[in-house]
């Protein structure tokens, strides 16, 4: 009874006319930050952390984490309809989402990712509530060896996301995994492969890479492309608004994608982003037409926007939990809270249950806001495909600029932008899909830093990781995956010597 | 041709007017400072604790200077970006920065850059914390030599996780291991919180850190304080010795000073030196840092002027003795 009556006096609390304000206020920061490419939640929260200064503590703590998870619902709508990722978390969006909307679909796609991030959202709100302390103590189960293990797996499961090639993809990825070691050695402190640019010290920022790569190589794309470039979809307006018979096949993807985001949201790192990458893929194999994800299916839009707010609700729970951030936003919340005296650890329920059962509440309540301010946004989102693109392009190609710049207010990150724009329009050129270089790329710091943190945490013995059963696990099915697509590889080949 | 030669005079007299005009002003000393708003540069990104810390102080800075003190975030090269931006500075007093030790200087000894610490003038200290080793509460490391007999026995092989490479905290283990004649582990992670992360789930042994990092995790009893690097014991963990107790004489600890351009003229940076005293000591900027468990701690432009040039001997000769990595 103790719990029905916190959670109400949550709600009670979150009800108060400041807080719904607040909430509102942030969600839509969160909205606007997500479909802005460039800036992401992280950098959005500490512009906000002095106004939060100002106010108590719990309304500073339903600003920040409305923005965090706001910004989730915002990234799909320019991966959809321009095929720019409005951060990281969204770029496995651009693959279906941006096909669909290609074919006049893109009211559908906006609004089963509305419904989904409200779904996934919510369903993880209660997960968080129920389970947080003992999923904070599995959580911590995990060490460097078992965080290796699981980048392991993740690149041999998602290297080949988008179909194709094997080894294009592969080689694709391995750039990935090059880029990603530009920086600071984790080990000797010394700067390494930065071409002697102190801007590249601490790795290659992704959001302009990502950008880069999706978004201004399809600039390019339209640019040369010898058909009419004034080509614009005819669709009605009222077209654009999705029938429920279009968005009844999301249902399940809806629910896989919960269900697979929430886990990979107990991981350090960027989990919102992987977790989206995970749902894809679970998607692509539980479906009876695998070849068709590419080309606009529905499910490749609803996993992955479902998972990646179950997993960013998720990841709050070591930080509500153990006081421990997993994740660069989440550490700009535990400040946002520490500037106010509060320090979340295992006692925080207790010690400021008020704090704790009001943001629980106003999650509730800013995951319905979100869905309810994104859903009438969709004929109006949708209806900019219309426009033709002589004049869409030139804009976003300035807002990429301006996003990229925002980053680090540097023209360092303008520039690696525009390389990556080339890079990427001459990669499609040849062949070549950018999901995998991103996944190389987001997974090479976790895979290189587990790798030599677990070798010191077991004196330097690789064949030790095997003594700890849940890396032993994880090993083995990478092992599995590995000999699976070697064995798929040789079939092809034999199949494609005899015909 | 004479039109435009006119055209030149006016402007060759406007600009000796104006350099008399300036020289005139210095003379008189009556500079008038601050006009514009000032900028403190932190090269660490926002949220983290130099950020909180300049944030905290900037408004108090304001109603004293009267004008506005805006926080800028450069991060990048684990600080250096915002280090070099502050030595290159145009030194009018516009342009501030936060420096911290261990960092600034040892930044220096491990790659090239384009600062040396005589860039920097200091303003006042706001920040000090000494480094501490902390285990999980059941560990069976209760003691300073338990510590020092557990990394014996193991023989090299005891895991202490760290902040990051050749980062303050890794020094701190690295000239502990010297001064105890031990060998342990160093694990690096990206920041404490990871390190705690695996120190909670048993991964690694112990956890060396500076004392705002673990305040509230001590009291809520996820870690213990074995030892402390500070000068004397710290009254948060009055059961903690020093090393110095035990007769080494290892006191590291973690300074964020406000700092100006070293050419910065002296009656801008003693205005300013007056201005940080008073913000420093006001009853507002004490509360306010208290509940954000801010470790403030000032001291004078002199004072700490002179703890830094202690810090760049001691970290030059570790650097000697103990060979570590350099990049130039």
């Amino acid at each position: 009874m103790d719990f029905t009556q916190n959670l109400l006096n949550g709600f009670a609390l979150a009800f108060s006319l400041e807080n719904l304000g607040i909430c509102f206020l942030g969600t839509l920061i969160g909205t606007v930050t997500g479909v802005l490419p460039g800036i992401g939640p992280t950098a959005a929260m500490a512009l906000l952390i002095p106004v939060s200064f100002g106010l108590p503590p719990t309304a500073s703590l339903i600003l920040l984490a409305g923005i965090y998870y706001g910004a989730m619902y915002g990234g799909s709508t320019t991966s959809i309809l321009l095929n720019i990722p409005g951060e990281a978390a969204s770029v496995v969006t651009c693959i279906d989402g941006y096909q669909m909307a290609k074919k006049g679909k893109a009211g559908t796609a906006l609004a089963v990712a509305a419904i989904g991030s409200w779904a996934a959202g919510t369903a993880a709100v209660i997960g968080v509530m129920l389970f947080a302390p003992p999923l904070a103590r599995f959580a911590l189960l995990f060490g460097p060896p078992e965080y290796f293990s699981i980048a392991l797996l993740g690149l041999l499961v998602l290297s080949n996301l988008s179909g194709g090639s094997f080894s294009r993809s592969s080689l694709a990825m391995v750039l990935g995994l090059m880029l990603s070691t530009m920086g600071i050695d984790l080990m000797s402190g010394l700067t390494r492969f930065t071409l002697g640019f102190v801007e590249l010290s601490d790795g290659i920022e992704f959001a302009p890479v990502i950008m880069g790569l999706f978004g201004l190589s399809e600039v390019f794309q339209v640019i040369t492309s010898v058909e009419k470039p004034s080509e614009v979809l005819k669709v009605k307006f009222r077209e654009l608004y999705p029938k429920f018979r279009e968005l009844k096949p999301a249902f399940g993807a809806m629910i896989r994608g919960t269900l697979i985001g929430f886990p990979v949201g107990l991981l350090p790192g960027p989990s919102g982003t992987l977790s989206s990458f995970a749902a894809y893929r679970l998607e692509k194999t539980f479906s009876k037409k695998p070849e068709e994800f590419g080309t606009g299916v529905i499910q490749g839009v609803a996993g992955p926007e479902s998972a990646n707010n179950s997993a960013t609700t998720a990841s709050l729970i070591p930080l509500f939990a153990l006081g421990l951030p997993f994740a660069p936003p989440v550490a700009i919340l535990l400040s946002g809270l520490m500037i106010h005296g509060i320090s979340p650890g295992p006692f925080f329920i207790r010690d400021h249950g008020n704090v704790f059962w009001t943001v629980i509440a106003s999650m509730y309540l800013g995951n319905l806001m979100l869905m309810i301010l994104n859903l009438p946004l969709v004929g109006v989102f949708a209806s900019l495909i219309k426009t033709p693109p002589r004049i869409l392009m030139p804009i976003i190609t300035a807002l990429m600029f301006v996003g990229a710049y925002s980053i680090n207010a540097r023209m360092f990150d303008v520039v690696i932008l525009l390389s990556f724009g080339l890079f990427g329009f001459l990669m499609k050129k040849c062949g070549f899909e950018p999901a995998p270089l991103i996944i190389g790329l987001i997974l090479g710091k976790i895979f290189e830093e587990s790798l030599r943190q677990g070798l010191n945490v077991v004196d330097g013995n690789l064949w030790l990781f095997f003594s700890r059963p849940i890396t032993a696990i994880l090993m083995c099915l990478s092992l599995a995956v590995f000999l699976w697509g070697l064995y798929k590889w040789h079939a092809g080949r034999k199949l494609s010597r005899n015909s | 041709m004479k039109r435009k030669m006119t055209a030149g005079f006016v402007i060759l007299l406007a600009l000796t007017a104006l350099v008399f005009g300036e020289a005139f002003v210095w003379a008189q000393q009556t500079v008038k400072y601050p006009t514009k708003a000032v900028e403190i540069l932190v090269g660490y990104g926002a949220g983290g604790a130099s950020d909180i810390t300049a944030r905290i102080l900037a408004p108090h800075l304001e109603k004293i200077l009267g004008q506005p003190v805006v926080v800028v975030n450069k991060p990048g090269g684990g600080g250096e970006i915002a280090y070099t931006m502050l030595a290159k500075a145009n030194p009018d007093g516009y342009t501030l920065g936060l420096i911290n030790s261990p960092a600034t200087i040892s930044i220096p000894l491990s790659r090239k850059v384009s600062y040396t610490m005589n860039d920097f003038a200091y303003i006042g200290n706001v920040i000090y914390h000494e480094n501490l080793i902390v285990v999980k509460p059941d560990s069976k490391i209760k003691t300073f030599e338990d510590f020092i007999a557990e990394a014996k026995a193991k023989a090299g092989k005891l895991n202490v996780g760290n902040s990051g490479p050749y980062a303050d905290d890794h020094l701190a283990s690295l000239a502990l291991q010297h001064a105890a004649g031990i060998k342990v582990k160093d694990t690096p992670f990206q920041g404490t919180a990871p390190s705690l992360v695996s120190l909670l789930g048993g991964h690694i042994d112990a956890v060396v850190c500076n004392v705002a990092d673990i305040v509230e995790k001590v009291k809520q009893e996820q870690v213990r304080v074995v030892f402390t690097m500070g000068e004397k014991r710290n009254e948060l963990f009055p059961n903690a010795p020093t090393m110095k107790e035990k007769g080494m004489n290892v006191v590291m600890g973690n300074y964020t000073t406000l700092g100006a351009p070293a050419k910065t003229p002296p009656e801008i940076l003693n205005k300013l030196i007056e201005a940080m005293k008073q913000a420093m000591s006001s009853p507002e900027f004490i509360k306010k840092s208290g509940d954000a468990k801010l470790p403030v701690k000032y001291f004078s432009a002199e004072e700490i002027a002179k703890i830094y040039k202690q810090d760049t001997t001691a970290l030059e000769n570790l650097w000697k003795t103990l060979n570590l990595p350099t990049q130039k």
